[in-house]
């Protein structure tokens, strides 16, 4: 027992003195020090790389029900979303709901990062050239403007913390000086205009490829500025379309004044103006010699490096380069072309969006050519459940799948596969059903018949599961690999590559912000607010339609803009934020179904003809329709308990 | 040496199991919270509907920041919650068919605790009559501002098969006189409205011999109170 006693004392002796002494000291040898790292440009750039990666932007791996840079799968087909599917022009071949973004986006840790980076930047500031230091530090604007747009869409007015706050804790008292309050929705918007400008001070015009050519430029910054000036104008002047009530309101951490439209429209006025006049950015291939050339320029624009762009988000081979890639060819490509995964045709473009495009009349009208289902000329009809419709309906017959779309824009060809279009070498089938010769019908379920002719026909098009890609597996989540809605998504969707079937196996770059939608901007703020150019904007919708092959100019009007703008910037995730911000959520969808076009063969003939179906989407009809509330536009403030910040309005 | 090893194990199991078996030691709710929204002037129900109608929202005190429990109101206008736990709590009944309406440290006991709200709605709909003639359901009625401020959007007759009808819970009828809308809003004056749903157009909802229920629903146009929800006459049952 004592000599136990004894031991302990004795270790006790040999630790104290060890305290004493500083040879435990050392520079840890697998970990880099601030300083070291912001002692060298590699350095500085590897800390950069950083927050840009932590950018909010809602690319191929935004996944809006869970958060930005998910990658791959989760295992839950839910994890496979776009945010195109929460609106009307797309939904997921299995359904899906309309709702709010709940990704509970709050990055204060990453506005931390930014914080730090301008902190570290001036301690550093003497070893680089002043040049560069300015750059960096408009970068960094830049990013942080970003990040507080992507939470003022969301949140209204937040927080503003625009400085590394570590010093300003005081140990023993309540430090409340550290619970920054709620800033009002205008001065949150104020403020990342103010980002913009800092950002676009700074910004070199042209980026070389040594310092890399995805960061980012001056016209990055007029873009996202555009882009954030649009946002917070629309909601000034269409607040009153959803008005909320409660404390936040009170405090005008929600919500704006119509008289605050005006200064926003400017702000994207001048921004947009900028960037048409001095960027030397131009549409890629304007001029296109036949609408065939537009839908191949068209589809191109996105798979290709061109000077439309002002910023896009650049991706290396997931399956080369670990945590790099997207899934977007995996997940996506229509059944028949599957890479090889077991998720695939999930992204399904709506009979809506569709219907929106206009054909080549070119009266100078610009109106919008319904598909032709019917010969009596009413297409306002939808069925809400395809077996039961009454086959005697005067439905117009067509010869070939493809025939009903043949005359429509070049950009719904370039960004849509129609049923019968030819894809990746094959002829890509989308059939809901048969209706025999006796009349009988065979919708929505697997089986075959013989024609007049003798021949077999089957109810999906094809033999086989792999014969054809439309309306199997309807209402099963997990085998739902066909499209629903009677159309597959193709802009992003690579025909000349092919990946292995393995997530991540894409490496398609996303581009975040072109100037098509900056000529879109112009226009809507313009027509909007009664400011701006009238001449300009009506050239640069023109422009846009000259681009996919239209030969005629058509008037400028809000409703001319607006369907350019969902025509034009269609699956590029705009849609969602459109309908935000101009308050249109909660009006189109009160129990709405979206639409699905089923393509029926019809045996009765001697000669086997299709007829076309408008109809309820599966999901959709089966839910009973889809509802956005009013206070969905603004979502709950994350971690109150902590912050004690002011809830938004009915959370 | 394995034997030892083996009872330790069982022992152990033993004490485990055991302490999984108590309780835990939470009271669960101990209250019942029921009653009606009235209104203030021809003590009537209020009715509403389930899905994103009305709510009562009650925010229980003694929490650093109280979070919202958001009660249903049936649509008849009655409630009843009979799981609330005792305390006090502060009501803020808003983004309803009614002005808007807070109530303060109201004190819950344990055991039952009836108490209406008394509201002012934004549209009374008055002289209901919802009948069954030549294979059309015909409704007519008219219409009384809460506030004279108050217009009205539009006014629909609400089809189902059972008593949640509404305007979340609906046939889609088709037809062209079963909804109005106001675009401007209208002015809410003595006007006497007719709504007909033609029996003969929508079959495929009326397939069967059965009980359907009809209902009534304008909606408000009013400013400064937030969401607005409509107002519903009571339901009228016909059998078809």
């Amino acid at each position: 027992m004592n000599r136990k006693f004894l031991y302990i004392i004795g270790l006790s002796l040999v630790l104290s003195i060890t305290n004493c002494t500083d040879m435990l000291e050392l520079e840890p040898l697998d970990k880099v020090s601030s300083e070291q790292l912001l002692s060298s440009q590699g350095g500085i750039k590897t800390l950069l790389a950083r927050i840009y990666n932590r950018m909010p932007v809602e690319d191929f791996n935004y996944v809006p029900n869970s958060g930005f840079n998910r990658r791959g799968w989760s295992g839950i087909g839910g994890s496979i979303l776009m945010t195109s599917f929460y609106t009307d022009e797309s939904y997921r071949s299995d359904g899906t709901g309309i709702g709010p973004v709940t990704n509970h986006y709050w990055p204060y840790d990453d506005i931390r990062e930014v914080n730090l980076f301008f902190e570290s930047l001036e301690q550093v500031k003497e070893t680089m050239r002043e040049s560069q230091y300015l750059q960096l530090k408009s970068e960094a604007h830049f990013i942080r403007a970003y990040m507080y747009f992507a939470l003022a869409k969301r949140y209204g007015g937040v927080p503003i913390i625009d400085r590394v706050l570590d010093s300003e804790y005081v140990p023993g008292s309540d430090n409340s000086n550290l619970y920054i309050p709620r800033s009002t929705e205008k001065a949150t918007w104020e403020f990342i205009l103010n980002e913009c400008d800092l950002a676009i001070e700074n910004l070199p015009e042209t980026l070389s490829s040594e310092d890399g050519i995805y960061r980012a430029s001056k016209w990055a910054a007029y873009g996202l500025k555009s882009r954030a000036a649009l946002f917070a104008a629309s909601v000034a002047k269409y607040w009153e379309n959803a008005p909320l009530t409660g404390e936040a309101v009170n405090q005008n951490l929600v919500g704006m004044n119509s008289s605050d439209a005006s200064f926003f429209y400017q702000a994207c006025l001048d921004a947009s103006a900028t960037i048409i006049n001095n960027s030397g950015k131009s549409l890629y291939m304007p001029n296109p010699a036949t609408p065939q050339d537009a839908a191949n320029n068209f589809y191109n624009l996105f798979l290709t490096d061109n000077n439309e762009i002002l910023f896009k988000k650049h991706f290396l081979d997931g399956t080369v380069v670990a945590n790099q890639g997207h899934s977007f060819d995996v997940f996506y490509n229509p059944a028949q072309t599957n890479p090889g995964f077991h998720k695939f045709g999930r992204f399904n473009p709506t009979l809506d969006i569709v219907d929106i495009f206009e054909n080549y009349t070119d009266n100078g009208l610009g109106e919008s050519a319904k598909i032709i289902t019917r010969e009596d000329g009413n297409e306002d009809y939808t069925i809400a459940n395809p077996t039961e419709i009454d086959i005697n309906l005067p439905f117009k017959k067509y010869d070939n799948l493809i025939d009903p779309f043949l005359d429509k824009d070049a950009r719904m060809w370039a960004s849509i596969i129609v049923p019968g279009s030819d894809w990746k070498g094959v002829r890509i089938i989308i059939q809901g059903g048969l209706i025999k010769s006796t009349g009988e019908k065979l919708i929505y379920t697997d089986g075959s018949a013989t024609g007049l002719d003798g021949n077999t026909y089957y109810s999906y098009g094809g033999e086989g599961i792999t014969s054809y890609s439309g309306f199997r597996g309807l209402g099963q989540g997990d085998d739902a690999n066909y499209t629903s809605s009677g159309f597959s998504i193709k802009k992003y969707l690579r025909e000349g590559v092919s990946v292995i079937g393995q997530m991540e196996s894409s490496d398609t770059d996303w581009i975040d912000i072109r100037l098509a939608e900056i000529y879109l901007n112009y226009a809507e703020a313009t027509v909007e607010s009664g400011q701006g150019d009238l001449t300009l904007a009506a050239k640069l919708i023109n422009d846009l339609r000259r681009r996919a092959g239209h030969q005629d100019n058509i008037p400028l009007t809000l409703e001319n803009v607006l369907k350019e703008r969902r025509i034009e910037l269609a699956f590029e995730g705009k849609r969602y934020w459109d309908l935000v911000r101009r308050r249109d959520f909660h009006q189109l969808f009160a129990q709405t179904r979206r639409k699905a076009l089923i393509p029926i063969l019809d045996l009765r003939d001697e000669n086997p003809k299709y007829i076309f179906v408008r109809a309820n989407n599966y999901n959709d009809e089966n839910a009973g329709g889809r509802t956005f509330q009013p206070y969905m536009y603004y979502l709950p403030i994350p971690g109150r308990n902590t912050n004690d910040l002011v809830e938004n309005p009915q959370y | 040496m394995k034997r030892i090893i083996n009872i330790t194990i069982l022992i152990s199991c033993l004490i485990i199991s055991l302490i999984s078996c108590e309780i835990d030691n939470y009271e669960g709710p101990n209250a019942s919270f029921y009653g009606s929204i009235i209104d203030n002037e021809t003590g009537a129900l209020v009715g509403t509907e389930l899905i994103n109608g009305s709510t009562i929202r009650a925010f229980e005190q003694g929490f650093e920041t109280p979070v919202a429990q958001t009660w249903l109101i049936k649509n008849t206008g009655e409630f009843r919650n009979d799981m609330v736990f005792a305390g006090t709590y502060n009501f803020d009944l808003s983004n309803g068919n009614f002005y808007p309406i807070s109530v303060e440290n109201f004190k819950i006991n344990s055991g039952d605790n009836q108490h209406d709200f008394r509201v002012t709605p934004y549209i009374r709909i008055k002289n209901v009559n919802i009948s069954h003639s030549n294979n059309q359901i015909i409704a007519t009625f008219s219409l009384e501002a809460g506030e004279p401020e108050v217009k009205v959007k539009s006014i629909r007759l609400y089809a189902f098969t059972d008593m949640h009808v509404g305007e979340n819970i609906k046939f889609s009828t088709s037809g062209t006189n079963f909804l109005q809308n106001f675009s401007p809003s209208k002015t809410i004056d003595n006007s006497v409205y007719t709504l007909t749903i033609e029996l003969g157009e929508n079959e495929n909802h009326f397939k069967y011999n059965r009980n359907y229920y009809f209902r009534i629903g304008a909606l408000a146009d009013v400013t400064g109170v937030g969401t607005v929800r409509h107002n519903y006459s009571t339901v009228e049952v016909i059998p078809l």
